[in-house]
């Protein structure tokens, strides 16, 4: 059955649309971080907001392993409705099938309703030893963000 | 048609924007199936703009293609390629040009069955609807 949306729903603009990007501005490439979170961004919503998150990073391998990156959003519905904490929202699968260096480009999207308050998504690495395989400056890797208020 | 966000507090559309979701609830990993791997089906009443993402894990080995249709029309197709037998994320993305009033149906389908998905965490697909 389709979804009907002819009764126009419950949102509708309070302003007009905004649009935020994040670039990978760590040095090095890939850069040696202190800790796995590759690129962040934090935003205010004064109401209830549909959110549209599309985000690329590569990443060097350079032995036949499995390397999976995450994007989470704090306070932001998952699949499970929870909007409490931090929720994984989509998990980029990758392996490495050789043993020869190689580099590949991580994706990650969402489409959803976020409750208003401040948010903030983030980029992950989540395998054990893959920490400092990701990114080479800001032509590979960045974080866009729609926002319909 | 193009959007009026001249006024900072009332742009000119016909309403607000709308998104839906709708993962990937069968089971197995992956299970065995047919095309569409998911799909879902939206009625606007006006002039519309979506915006469509999607995403999903596949497992062989070689190139393996798949693609979103829009009332069985491609508006996004990705490769994805290993040399040996691998699970590997495909994403495909689109905005659609403008349609009228109407049912479309947005379908992930693969060249190859049987190769796609592994629950809720590792298949969705998404679009958000602006009607102008």
């Amino acid at each position: 059955m389709a979804i009907d949306f002819s009764e126009g729903g419950s949102f509708a603009f309070t302003r007009p649309p905004r649009r935020i990007v994040v670039y990978d501005e760590r040095g090095g490439c890939p850069p040696s971080p202190a800790n796995d979170r590759l690129m962040t961004a934090s935003f205010t919503l004064v109401n209830e907001s549909i959110v549209s998150v599309q985000s690329q990073i590569i990443r060097r391998r350079s032995s036949a392993q499995r390397c999976d990156s995450v994007l989470y959003g704090v306070g932001v519905p998952n699949v499970n409705g929870n909007a409490a904490g931090t929720n994984p929202l989509m998990q980029y699968l990758s392996f490495n099938d050789q043993s020869t260096v190689e580099w590949d480009t991580h994706y990650h999207c969402w489409m959803g309703v976020v409750p208003a308050g401040t948010h903030t998504f983030y980029i992950d690495n989540v395998t054990s030893g893959c920490r400092n395989f990701y990114g080479c400056g800001v032509t590979f890797g960045q974080m866009h963000i729609m926002i319909f208020e | 048609m193009a959007l009026n966000f001249s006024s900072a507090t009332s742009p000119t559309v016909r309403r607000g924007p709308r998104v839906v979701t709708v993962y990937d609830t069968n089971t197995g990993c992956p299970p065995t199936r047919g095309n569409p791997q998911i799909s879902l089906s939206i009625s606007v009443t006006g002039p519309t703009l979506f915006m469509m993402n999607a995403n999903m894990i596949r497992l062989g080995a070689g190139d393996l293609r798949g693609a979103v249709t829009m009332n069985g029309v491609e508006i996004s197709r990705r490769l994805s390629y290993t040399s040996v037998s691998h699970w590997q994320t495909v994403v495909w993305t689109a905005v659609t040009s403008v349609v009228d009033a109407g049912t479309y149906t947005f379908s992930l389908n693969g060249d190859n069955l049987n190769i796609w998905g592994c629950g809720t965490s590792y298949g969705k697909i998404s679009v958000i609807a602006l009607e102008i």
